[in-house]
């Protein structure tokens, strides 16, 4: 496993804050569609986001009715070069931080100042879930195709066959019993667009569920300890040999 | 013993969301994939490929039906629409996604595109084929037609990955 530092070039492809709420029955959720004339300078860009659902009747194996639905589920905004995306939904609030990524302090500001803004308008009647997830793209040569070279917990594969892999995805979720938060670690090598490496993504979801108290203080102290166990998972997951192309 | 990659890539979850087993085991295992794929898909920077579905969705719907542009195109034909979606479930999620486009023949045409001479389009009409084309620089050009049942012929893998290197 390698050192805890951080990386120059460290191969991060997104970030993302996420605090799952309750808002009180009845919330419109077209009140979301307010925040924008806050923050229109820094995100331009509103999209809706809908749901859609079908339900399909059948009767002796044939279908008899299809009824179809919508509903709306709140709002994306998006700053004009796209590298920040705040979510304002009626089941939660999430702030993504796309290449290129600057700073977790960055990140977290962000996100916070975001968050009160839409705590003044959803006013939730309270804060269920809080979650760090960052996605991680590493590239590794082909001249080293062995993946215990960079993976400290490759796939496994049987002895007596093959030994020659050609995509795999590993996906284990941990419980950590010091913090109370639970890892979502995914492994995924599908083979890349260019021949002469092999990519992994490492997608890390770091979250705790509970009750929250809804002045927030608690739940972003805990924001950074989930922050902190994501860095463990990650440099954990890696040899030094990985990390050099990122230092 | 140690284990070693190989090139050839081959879809993950896209591919085992394709089930003939009738069994509630594997009923299980394809909602386990799909509960993985939809965490995967959750991430804002993987939109790309959940939007190129989006589009997909809406052309069919726009094209499927004759002289859908008013100068007499074919429709697309459902099959057609069902074999892009695969083309577009079954691409790694790591390669980039392509443009989709409706073609006044009745095709659908998935387009990815560098630079000016640096194009490749493969199309698909419902029959179990792919045609593709690809301009990979001043004098090299590339055209054909591969069968296609359930997985992404390898020619498609290695032609992109000519698009994006230096072939």
């Amino acid at each position: 496993m390698a050192r805890i530092r951080p990386l120059k070039k460290a191969p991060i492809c997104e970030a993302l804050i996420d605090i799952r709420v309750t808002l009180a029955p009845g919330f419109d959720v077209s009140e979301l569609e307010g925040i924008h004339n806050q923050i229109k300078a820094d995100y331009p860009i509103k999209e809706d986001r809908v749901s859609v659902g079908v339900q399909i009747d059948f009767e002796k194996g044939f279908p008899t009715k299809a009824l179809g639905g919508k509903d709306r589920q709140g709002f994306w905004f998006r700053s004009a070069d796209r590298t920040r995306l705040f979510q304002a939904r009626v089941n939660g609030f999430t702030f993504n931080r796309l290449p290129l990524y600057d700073s977790w302090e960055a990140t977290r500001n962000e996100a916070r100042r975001l968050w009160d803004l839409y705590v003044k308008v959803a006013k939730p009647v309270s804060i269920t879930r809080v979650a760090v997830r960052y996605i991680n793209d590493l590239e590794f040569p082909m001249t080293t195709p062995d993946p215990a070279q960079f993976l400290t917990a490759p796939p496994p594969v049987p002895p007596n066959l093959s030994q020659t892999i050609g995509s795999f995805l590993t996906r284990v979720l941990l419980h950590d019993a010091e913090s109370g938060a639970s890892a979502l670690l995914t492994q995924v090598m599908e083979g890349g667009i260019h021949a002469d490496t092999w990519p992994v993504t490492l997608d890390i979801d770091v979250f705790r569920e509970g009750t929250f108290p809804l002045d927030g203080k608690e739940a972003w102290e805990v924001i950074e300890q989930l922050r902190t166990l994501k860095n463990r998972v990650f440099f954990e997951s890696l040899t030094e040999k990985a990390l050099e192309p990122y230092e | 013993m140690s284990i070693a990659v190989s090139r050839p890539a081959y879809p993950l979850v896209g591919g085992y969301l394709d089930t003939l087993a009738a069994s509630d085991l594997a009923g299980r295992v394809v909602l386990r994939l799909r509960e993985v794929r939809e965490h995967l898909g959750e991430v804002a920077t993987r939109r790309d490929r959940i939007d190129a579905f989006d589009e997909l969705s809406r052309i069919y719907e726009e094209c499927g039906r004759d002289n859908w542009d008013g100068e007499g195109a074919s429709a697309i034909p459902r099959d057609a629409y069902v074999e892009a979606a695969r083309v577009l479930e079954h691409l790694p999620t790591n390669f980039p996604t392509p443009d989709v486009v409706a073609d006044p023949s009745g095709a659908i045409g998935l387009e990815w595109h560098v630079r000016k001479n640096r194009v490749y389009v493969a199309s698909v009409r419902g029959e179990a084929k792919i045609t593709y084309g690809g301009i990979f620089g001043e004098e090299n050009m590339t055209h054909g037609t591969e069968s296609y049942v359930d997985v992404i012929p390898p020619m498609l893998i290695v032609h992109l990955r000519r698009l994006y290197g230096n072939g």
